[in-house]
C-alpha cells in the first residue's frame, strides 16, 4: 500500500509510515491547539515530493501564511493552490456548497495523473452555517469522489463548537481520526494526541504528548 | 501606636488575601493553558488573563489596603503610585477585552470584524494612552476614560461576539468575564462613597466575587479534559517517539 507522509516523522512512525492511500483523515481538537500545523506539514511535504496540493481555508491567505511562518515552516518557494475567501486562486464562499464541491472536483479532474493532497480547514464553519445533514451528505459525496483519484484528504474540526453527536457522525465518514486535546493533570495542562482510528493500523489506546517548536513537532508517549 | 488591629482591618486583610490567592491560582492557570496552546490569538488571550490577574492583585492592594484610601486622602506611597497603578490596572483589563475580541473573530464562521474592532481598537488604545499621559502631565484626572474603556467596550462587544461565535468555551469565558466587569464596576464606581474601613470591607465584597468570576473565566479559556482511570491503565506504551527537523 502506498502511503502519504504526514510531514511529521514522529507521526509517520506511529502510523506505520504515513496516512493510508486514498484516505480521508480528520484532525479533531479545540481552537488554538495546533490542528492546522498538522495540515501545514502535510501540505509542505506534498509540495516537496511534487504532489499536487489544495489548501481550502476560510481565512485570508496572508493570515494562513503568517501562521505557517509562526510554526517555522517555509512555504515561500512552493505554494499550494489556495481555495480561500481572500487571496486564493479559487474563491471560497461558505454559503455556496455546490460551488465548493464543483471547485474541488475540477481540481481532482485536472490533476488526475498525480498524487493529490487536499487540506480542508473549512469544515467547522460549514457545519455552523448549514444543516448538519446537508454537510454530512456533501462530505460523504466529496470524499467518495476524492477516492476515485490518487488523493488524500485531511480535514480539521473544532472541538467545542458542535454537538457531540455531530462530531461522532463526522468521525464515521473518515478513515482516520487524530484527536488533539488538552488534559488536566493536577495544576498542569497537557496537550495530548491520540489516534482514535486509522485504516490499516491496529487500534492504539495510547496518548502522546506533543509540542511544536520552530524546529518542528515533537511527540513522546504520555506516561503518568 | 496600637499594635492590635480592628475587626474591619482584619476583614480587609482577609479580602486581600482571598483576592491574591485567587489571582495567583488564576494567573498560573492561565499561563499553563497558554503554554499548551499554539495559536497566537488564543495564546494572547491566555496571557491577557494572566496580566488581568496581576492587575486584580494590585487593585486589591490599592483599593482595599487598610487606611490607604478610607479617609479619601491617600497617604504615603499610595499617594504617588496610586494613579500609576490605576492606569496600568484599567489598561490591563482593556487588553483582555481587546484580545478576547480578536479570538472571537477566529471562532466566528464568517470571520466578521465585530463593531469594526480591528480599526476601533487602534483609536481606543491611542485615546487611552493620551488620557494617561495627560493625567500625569497636566494633573487633570482623565483616568475615568481608562476606567470606563474596558467596561463599555466589553458591554458592547461581548453580547455580539457571544452570538456570533460557535465556540461554547469562548462563550462561557465571556459570560464569566462580563460578570467580572460588572462587579469590578460596582466595586470601583461606589468607591468614593467609602469613608471608613468598615465601609471598605463591604465595598471589597464585589471585588472578591469578581476575583472568583475572573478565576472561573480563566478556567474557561480552553476546554479541559481528564483521562479516565481505565484509559490511564491503557496508556503509557513505550518510549519517546522522536522529533522532527524543520
Amino acid at each position: 500500500m502506498r502511503l502519504a507522509s504526514s510531514g511529521v516523522p514522529a507521526l509517520d512512525k506511529l502510523l506505520a509510515d504515513g496516512y493510508p492511500d486514498k484516505s480521508a483523515i480528520l484532525v479533531l481538537g479545540p481552537p488554538g491547539i495546533g490542528k492546522e500545523a498538522i495540515g501545514y506539514w502535510f501540505t509542505k511535504t506534498g509540495l516537496v515530493q511534487g504532489d499536487f496540493c489544495l489548501y481550502a481555508t476560510r481565512l485570508p491567505v496572508r493570515e494562513v501564511l503568517q501562521d505557517v511562518k509562526g510554526f517555522g515552516i517555509d512555504m515561500d518557494h512552493k505554494v499550494p493552490l489556495w481555495l480561500s475567501s481572500d487571496g486564493g486562486q479559487i474563491k471560497y464562499d461558505v454559503n455556496d456548497l455546490a460551488g465548493l464541491s464543483h471547485s474541488i472536483k475540477e481540481v481532482l479532474k485536472q490533476n488526475g495523473g498525480r498524487r493529490i493532497r487536499i487540506v480542508m480547514d473549512v469544515l467547522s464553519s460549514l457545519l455552523m452555517l448549514n444543516q448538519s445533514d446537508t454537510i454530512y451528505k456533501f462530505l460523504d459525496q466529496l470524499l467518495a469522489d476524492a477516492k476515485q483519484y490518487d488523493a488524500v484528504v485531511l480535514a480539521t474540526l473544532e472541538e467545542g463548537m458542535h454537538k457531540p453527536e455531530i462530531v461522532t457522525a463526522m468521525q464515521q465518514l473518515f478513515d482516520g481520526v487524530l484527536e488533539l486535546k488538552l488534559y488536566e493533570e493536577g495544576l498542569r495542562v497537557l496537550p495530548l494526541l491520540r489516534i482514535r482510528k486509522m485504516r490499516g493500523v491496529p487500534p492504539q489506546p495510547g496518548y502522546y504528548s506533543f509540542s511544536f517548536s520552530r524546529n518542528g513537532m515533537e511527540l513522546s508517549s504520555y506516561v503518568k | 501606636m496600637s499594635s492590635s488591629i480592628s475587626i474591619a482591618d482584619a476583614a480587609l486583610i482577609a479580602e486581600i488575601a482571598i483576592i491574591v490567592a485567587l489571582a495567583v491560582y488564576g494567573g498560573y492557570r492561565a499561563l499553563t493553558i497558554r503554554h499548551a496552546l499554539y495559536s497566537r490569538a488564543y495564546r494572547n488571550q491566555a496571557l491577557a488573563a494572566a496580566v488581568a490577574f496581576l492587575a486584580l492583585a494590585f487593585l486589591a492592594f490599592t483599593n482595599l489596603a487598610p487606611g490607604s484610601y478610607a479617609s479619601g486622602n491617600p497617604t504615603g506611597l499610595f499617594y504617588y503610585i496610586g494613579p500609576i497603578f490605576v492606569a496600568a490596572i484599567y489598561s490591563a483589563f482593556f487588553y483582555m477585552v481587546d484580545v478576547t475580541a480578536r479570538a472571537g473573530r477566529f471562532s466566528d464562521p464568517l470571520l466578521r470584524d465585530t463593531l469594526h474592532w480591528s480599526q476601533a481598537r487602534k483609536v481606543l488604545w491611542a485615546l487611552n494612552i493620551l488620557c494617561i499621559v495627560l493625567t500625569f502631565v497636566t494633573g487633570i484626572f482623565l483616568l475615568l476614560f481608562t476606567f470606563f474603556l474596558p467596561i463599555v467596550s466589553g458591554a458592547l462587544l461581548f453580547p455580539v461576539l457571544a452570538r456570533r461565535t460557535g465556540d461554547m468555551t469562548l462563550r462561557r469565558h465571556m459570560r464569566w468575564l462580563g460578570g467580572f466587569f460588572v462587579l469590578f464596576f460596582l466595586s470601583v464606581f461606589f468607591y468614593p462613597n467609602v469613608a471608613t474601613d468598615a465601609e471598605l470591607v463591604i465595598d471589597g465584597l464585589p471585588l472578591v466575587m469578581g476575583a472568583l468570576f475572573l478565576t472561573i473565566s480563566a478556567r474557561s479559556l480552553a476546554p479541559l479534559n481528564r483521562i479516565s482511570a481505565i484509559e490511564k491503565s491503557l496508556t503509557a506504551p513505550t518510549t519517546a517517539v522522536g522529533s522532527v527537523p524543520k
